[in-house]
Order: C-alpha cells, then sequence, then structure tokens
C-alpha cells in the first residue's frame, strides 16, 4: 500500500510556548538509566528554545550546564505543549437567530483558557484521563472548534448536562467541539466519548511531530584527541613532565614520564602519569623560545 | 533520530565539579543555590530576564512585579537598607529569580498578598549586604495541573498558569511544563514603562533605571547578568501533514439549508410567526410523555392527553409535536411550551429546566414543535406539565391532540448499545440524509407514517440497506442486528452537515486505500 499519500512533511512553525521539552540520564548504553523522562524547564522561552530566523523548522535549544554535567547519554524529548484540564460540562452550544435556523452542536466546555484567541485551539488534540487519573491509553479527539460561550440562561444549572450554552465573544467558558463525536453502534465496547463534566482532560497542540534527541557528553573528541597526537608539546628532560598543548598554546594535558625499576626482577618500566597538579611553568611559548 | 556529541566543558564546573552529580547545591556567582530542584518554580536565574524582559506578554505581571518591590522600598522601615536590598537584588539573577517565583505563585496564582519577607529572606544578614547567601530548598516535583482554574481575575480574565506543586505518578502519564503566554490583549494598568528595565539587556541609562529605588549610578562593571552556563544544540523539527489523517474539519457554519438540517443533534424551528390571538389560557387535562418510548416516534401517545404524571425516566432531548383541535376540526393553533411548560422533579418540588424557544407559529399545520431540554441523571423522574397559562392558544381551542413525545440524541447514556440516531424530517422541500458508513452498518427503519405531509423515511431511504465499506459488506449475512431495533438507528459514524466534526467519509478517492 502506498505510503503518505497526503502529502509532504511540513517545517514546523513554533515557538518556545508550544514546546515541551524533557530529559532522562542514561551514564552507559550498558545500563538502563533513568526510565523516568524529566521537565528540562520549569518555563521555556526563547532563552531556552529558540527558533532561527531564515526558515521554519529549525531551532537552537539551550541545554543548561547544570543538567549537562555528566558523562554519558542524554535523551532528550520535545514534544507539543501539553496541559491538563477539566471540562466543566459536555453539552450543547445553541446558536441563537430569530426566524433563522436554529443550531446546537455537542461538544466540552473548559474553562477560558488562556491562549492567543479563543479560536486557538482548533486541532489541537484532546485525550483523557479516566476515574483513576490514569491517561486512557490510545485515545484521542481532535477539537475541531473552540468559541467562548455562556450558558444559556433558560438552562437550569441544578441538573448535570441540562446546560446549555451559546456563543459570546465576553464569555468565560470555552466550547470545544471534537471529532470524532459519534460512535459506532456496533460495538458495545465503543463509547462516544466526548467526556463528562469533572472529567481530566490533556489538551495538546498538533503543531508539531514529537522528537527525540540523543545528546552524548564526551570527555574527549577527536578534535581533543588530535592535540594529543598533533598538538605541540614539551617533554622537560630534568623534572620528566610532558606537556600538551592545544591548538592555542593552552596546557591540555600534563604527565609524568619517569623510569622505575622492577623492585622484584631485573628491568625497568617506563610510566606516563596524568599530573593531577598542573606545573604551570611548562608554558609552550616559554620553553620553545628558551 | 537527531543525534549531537558534546564536549562537556571543564569550565563550566565552577566549584567543585567532582560533587555536581550529588549535592543539590552549587556554589554559584556567590551564592549556594539549588540547581536541582528549580523546575516547578516559572522562573530560573536563566531566564528570569528573558521573563522579566519579555514586555509584550508580561507587561501586565512586569508591571505589578515592580510595583510590589517599589511598595517594599516605600514601606520599609529603614529605606536605604531595603534599596541596597533592591540592588542587590536587581543585579542578581538568582534573587530576582527566587523573589519572582514567590511572588507569581503567591499574588499571581492564588491572588494573595506577597510578604515583604521574601525579600528579605534572600539576605542572610541586614547588616551584611555584601556576603549573603541564600539557598533554595524545593522538592523536584512533576506537573500536575489538577487545579488549573481560574484563581485570579487581574488579569483582565487571563489565567495565569498554575505552577505545579503535588506529585504525580509518573504512570498516570502527566508530565507537564508550564507555558506561560500572557495575552497580548491583556490591559496595561497604570505604568505602561517600568522605571526598571529588567531584560537581560539590563540598564543602560539611568532613566532605564529609575529614581523610585534609588538606583541612580549603575556601575555596569560590577554587575552579574548570569544568562547560564549552556550548551547550544539545533533541533529539527517538522510536521507531518497527514498526522491527522481521515480526519477533515468542515468550517461551522450558522446557517445551512433546511434539507441539511436533516440530522440527529438539532433540529430546525423555521417556522415563521404568523400570530395568533391570545385570549385564553390553556386548561386542557395532561399528555402522556414517556420517553422511554422513543421506539414510538410517529405514533400518538395518547390522545387528547396532556402531561400526564408518567415519569421521564430517561435522560433525553425531548421534541413535543401537538396538534392544536378545535372540537370537530383541525385549526390553526399556537402553543408555547418553553415559556411556560415546567418541568418538576417528583422528589425535588422545583422547576428543574424548559428550554427551547416558544413556538407560536400558527401556519396551517398541524404539528408545531417545540422542544424541552429534559437531560438530566435519569435516576430520577420528571414529570411535565403545562403551566396553567399557555397564552397563544387561540380561541376555540380546547384540547391539544397527538402530542408526539421524541428522544432525539441521547448524550449521556453510557451503554453504547442504547445510542440510536434520530432524525427528523422536516418538511420544506426534498431531503438527503448522508450517511457515511465508518463501520459496517445498517439502517433499519420504523415505517413511520406519513403525517400530515410531513416526509417519511420511505421517501429518503429504502427501508433497509446497509451501508459500509465493500469488505465488510461482503459479510453483512452476518451482521447481527441488536434485537431492540427502534425506529431507526444507523450504527455508523454519522456525517451531520453542521456539527463540525470529522468526516471520516469513505469515499471514491480512498477506494483503493481500503482495498
Amino acid at each position: 500500500m502506498a505510503v503518505a499519500i497526503y502529502g509532504s512533511k511540513k517545517l514546523a512553525d513554533v515557538t518556545s510556548e508550544d514546546v515541551d521539552i524533557f530529559y532522562a540520564y542514561s551514564q552507559t548504553r550498558e545500563a538502563l538509566g533513568d526510565i523516568q523522562l524529566k521537565p528540562l524547564y520549569g518555563n521555556i522561552t526563547d532563552n531556552e528554545f529558540r527558533k532561527m530566523f531564515g526558515a521554519d523548522g529549525a531551532y537552537k535549544m539551550r541545554l543548561p550546564s547544570s543538567i549537562f554535567n555528566k558523562i554519558g547519554f542524554y535523551t532528550l524529548l520535545v514534544k507539543p505543549k501539553s496541559f491538563e484540564v477539566e471540562i466543566q460540562d459536555c453539552s450543547y452550544v445553541v446558536t441563537s437567530n430569530q426566524n433563522e435556523i436554529e443550531i446546537s452542536k455537542k461538544g466540552i466546555v473548559i474553562p477560558k483558557l488562556q491562549f492567543q484567541g479563543p479560536a486557538s485551539i482548533a486541532g489541537y488534540q484532546v485525550e483523557y484521563f479516566d476515574v483513576n487519573d490514569v491517561k486512557i491509553k490510545n485515545f484521542h479527539r481532535i477539537v475541531t472548534s473552540s468559541d467562548l460561550v455562556k450558558v444559556n440562561p433558560s438552562s437550569s444549572l441544578n441538573v448535570a448536562g441540562s446546560t446549555t450554552y451559546y456563543l459570546d465573544p465576553a464569555g468565560t467558558s470555552m466550547f470545544l467541539t471534537l471529532t470524532p463525536d459519534e460512535v459506532s453502534l456496533i460495538s458495545e465496547l465503543q463509547v462516544p466519548n466526548l467526556g463528562e463534566a469533572g472529567q481530566k482532560i490533556l489538551i495538546s497542540n498538533t503543531f508539531f511531530d514529537p522528537v527525540m534527541i540523543e545528546v552524548e557528553m564526551v570527555d574527549q573528541t577527536i578534535k581533543t584527541l588530535s592535540y594529543g597526537l598533533y598538538g605541540n608539546s614539551t617533554r622537560d628532560l630534568e623534572t620528566g613532565i610532558y606537556s600538551i598543548t592545544d591548538g592555542e598554546g593552552n596546557l591540555y594535558k600534563q604527565y609524568n614520564l619517569y623510569t622505575r625499576k622492577k623492585r622484584f626482577s631485573n628491568g625497568k618500566v617506563d610510566i606516563k602519569e596524568e599530573r593531577t597538579q598542573i606545573n604551570y611553568d611548562q608554558n609552550f611559548l616559554d620553553l620553545s623560545q628558551a | 533520530m537527531q543525534r549531537h556529541e558534546l564536549l562537556i566543558q571543564n569550565r563550566f564546573f565552577t566549584g567543585t565539579p567532582e560533587n555536581l552529580g550529588v549535592s543539590r547545591l552549587i556554589y554559584k556567582n556567590g551564592y549556594l543555590v539549588n540547581m536541582e530542584g528549580e523546575r516547578d518554580k516559572i522562573v530560573t536565574s536563566d531566564n528570569v530576564r528573558a521573563f522579566l524582559g519579555d514586555k509584550t506578554k508580561n507587561q501586565d505581571i512586569i508591571t505589578d512585579f515592580f510595583n510590589y518591590i517599589e511598595n517594599y522600598r516605600v514601606n520599609s522601615s529603614n529605606i536605604p537598607l531595603a534599596e541596597a536590598k533592591i540592588r542587590s537584588l536587581y543585579y542578581n539573577n538568582e534573587k530576582l529569580s527566587n523573589v519572582f517565583n514567590e511572588y507569581y505563585n503567591t499574588s499571581v496564582i492564588s491572588g494573595n498578598t506577597t510578604l515583604y519577607s521574601f525579600i528579605d529572606q534572600e539576605f542572610y544578614s541586614d547588616s551584611d549586604t555584601n556576603s549573603y547567601y541564600t539557598t533554595v530548598v524545593s522538592q523536584d516535583n512533576y506537573y500536575n495541573y489538577q487545579d488549573f482554574m481560574p484563581r485570579n481575575q487581574n488579569y483582565n480574565g487571563n489565567t495565569p498558569w498554575k505552577i505545579p506543586t503535588s506529585l504525580v505518578e509518573l504512570n498516570s502519564g502527566i508530565n507537564i511544563i508550564p507555558g506561560f503566554a500572557m495575552s497580548s490583549g491583556v490591559n496595561v494598568p497604570n505604568a505602561t514603562t517600568e522605571p526598571i528595565d529588567f531584560s537581560e539587556n539590563g540598564p543602560t541609562t539611568n532613566a532605564d533605571m529609575g529614581t523610585v529605588i534609588g538606583i541612580t549610578n549603575p556601575n555596569l562593571s560590577q554587575q552579574v547578568f548570569y544568562s547560564g552556563e549552556s550548551y547550544f544544540i539545533d533541533v529539527y523539527l517538522e510536521r507531518t501533514s497527514n498526522n491527522t489523517k481521515r480526519l477533515t474539519f468542515e468550517p461551522c457554519k450558522n446557517n445551512q439549508a433546511k434539507e441539511s438540517l436533516l440530522t440527529s443533534g438539532y433540529y430546525s424551528d423555521y417556522y415563521n410567526n404568523y400570530g395568533g390571538s391570545p385570549s385564553i389560557a390553556f386548561t386542557a387535562g395532561t399528555i402522556t410523555i414517556n420517553p422511554n418510548s422513543y421506539s414510538q416516534y410517529g405514533n400518538l401517545i395518547e390522545s387528547q392527553v396532556i402531561l400526564s404524571n408518567k415519569p421521564l425516566t430517561y435522560s433525553a432531548y425531548a421534541i413535543i409535536a401537538a396538534n392544536l383541535i378545535k372540537e370537530g376540526f383541525i385549526i390553526t393553533g399556537s402553543l408555547a411550551l418553553s415559556k411556560f411548560g415546567k418541568v418538576y422533579r417528583d422528589d425535588i418540588p422545583h422547576d428543574i429546566d424548559v428550554y427551547g424557544t416558544t413556538i407560536d407559529h400558527s401556519i396551517n399545520e398541524e404539528l408545531i414543535y417545540t422542544d424541552i431540554n429534559l437531560t438530566g441523571s435519569f435516576e430520577y423522574n420528571y414529570n411535565l406539565a403545562l403551566g396553567q397559562n399557555i397564552p397563544l392558544v387561540p380561541a376555540g381551542v380546547n384540547k391539544i391532540l397527538d402530542l408526539y413525545p421524541a428522544i432525539n440524541t441521547i448524550l449521556k447514556v453510557t451503554e453504547s448499545k442504547n445510542q440510536y440516531t434520530y432524525t427528523y424530517l422536516l418538511r420544506g422541500g426534498p431531503v438527503s440524509i448522508d450517511f457515511i458508513a465508518f463501520k459496517p452498518a445498517y439502517i433499519n427503519m420504523y415505517n413511520v407514517p406519513s403525517i400530515n405531509g410531513l416526509a417519511t423515511w420511505e421517501h429518503v431511504l429504502e427501508s433497509k440497506r446497509a451501508i459500509g465499506r465493500p469488505k465488510d459488506l461482503m459479510d453483512i449475512d452476518n451482521f447481527t442486528l441488536f434485537g431492540e431495533i427502534k425506529s431507526i438507528y444507523v450504527n455508523t459514524f454519522q456525517k451531520t452537515l453542521t456539527q463540525c466534526f470529522v468526516d471520516l467519509a469513505y469515499d471514491s478517492k480512498e477506494d483503493g486505500f481500503w482495498k
């Protein structure tokens, strides 16, 4: 069967407000490591996740050294931002148009959210929690419209489910229509669930596909290894200090070189031992120019 | 998977690097701070400048936060000391973020007054304004937005994001980071320009500093604008355009063609009001409303009986049709149910609900409709009773005949087996029904008699028709229909043109897909 018959990929055009970033750490690939993703930031601003100019799709992400401070593997998950809301009601929104047609739509009512505009979460997905606050797996709905509404004055607030709503830009609740909102009657296992009042839902945007990024923190790169091979170095025959510098003349590694006689047999051992006390007198520029 | 290899930078290891993975306290910028537990706060020292510098989105909060600091100064018994503290606060991202986090949690989220002690506690000693240190203690929690409700209406009704505090188990799937986006449309309070620029750029001129908190001579070289030692990687994000494949969206239309309203979930009230002469109060008897008799749609319940005491034991959306009868012959008439109809609950004798428009039309048709929202828990019994005041019944009408209760879309029923779709055929021209089979479907139609010119199902559909995907229909003989076939049900997703839900259509374009 043909794949991707519906179109092509698009570069995601998102901002720092649209993403959640999580991370997990494993010291090696031989151990399990973290099995729990942690939020990388409490609040993501452009400081942490910034769109690159010139085209969509490319972003700069900041990794704080306070977290990325260990050698090993960091797994990053960048996913659409989610937030949890409680359904206020599941009912109808009714248009009122005298001598015209009165139309009702069924959907869910949630508190007015802090988004760019009342129609801004069309296309978002809704996931549900069950009564035990465990997210229902593999079940979601898509928001097809979101409008600010007020309670219809002819509604009764005393009976759950009897409240209807009407569109009002000054409303304090948001009415979401979802899809699909009909159920297959052939299966008793399916419920036409748009949710119920009091049920918790998780709303997240669908602006981009989640990505997983692996960041390996290493203590050597090819560049630093090249210092040992091709970098300038000094070997002080008086003190036995062997110093390797980076490409800019800075001390990079320093070793003691010495020869020790074996203790219980004849023969000698050449030893190369990394120094922890750096001798800063071993400056390449000074020594090379004597 | 995108992959990066980063050389760990020893230069980031200020203090004692061997303890970084163990101790929560890190010596940073002259302070012992907790870098592990900072994620339950709205800002960190790394981004507090970015947050407070973003006047586009956070104008209100910036202004309020500044006012909080300014009030701290004004109310201080030792103003020079307070100003010294504010200067220290302002020049240090750790302290600034600590205080702002407290302010945010207290004032913005909870709507309470933030204590000035939150500023004081950032300083170890009042007498030593240069060598304080602060220890931030917080729990390494995860995020639960169950309290995501409006707490503070100060921001023009926009809800600030709640900083979560309660621990959530991993398997609940809630790992949520707060996003913060004040609407750009919020009202800006009096101070439209802060005398302090909190942004990362910092104060550059005396004018930026303002004189109110005593910062009049900034020495930029002494300032610590800590932006965080960081690595930066490139991330590529894409969006799969078919990630909601088979889901297409239909825009909401306020006005649909009448014939398009032939669907469940609503019905049209497009009769015009030709008026009636309100004369007599209606004092007829009762009509039985038995919502469980939805199978009897199209049948008369009981003639000449209005609103008896039979209970409504079903959560439903009832539509009532009635003939207004003058003795001996049919005349035009009107009936106002919605304004004066009352629904009483047996155990609690007060009005429950009446919803719908008043039907005060009276053209030459016998059936008039109104709808009464009887939705509710079906644990209760309802009596539907007309009030004694029905003002729009024309003179001479002394009976209401042929009251048809019908159940429209049922929302609150948990047994999917009982989900039936009721579709009303309205008068007024050709109709079409657009049943779209997502799964194999079988329409079994109750033979509704033609009533006074109303269209019936025979005009639209064959009495039985299976619809569905071709490969499923091959097995149509194996279908087991519910034993309790009602007037009509369609075990399919039904395309309802005005409900804006996704078209799960099987159509010609997808023929190859299904095969």
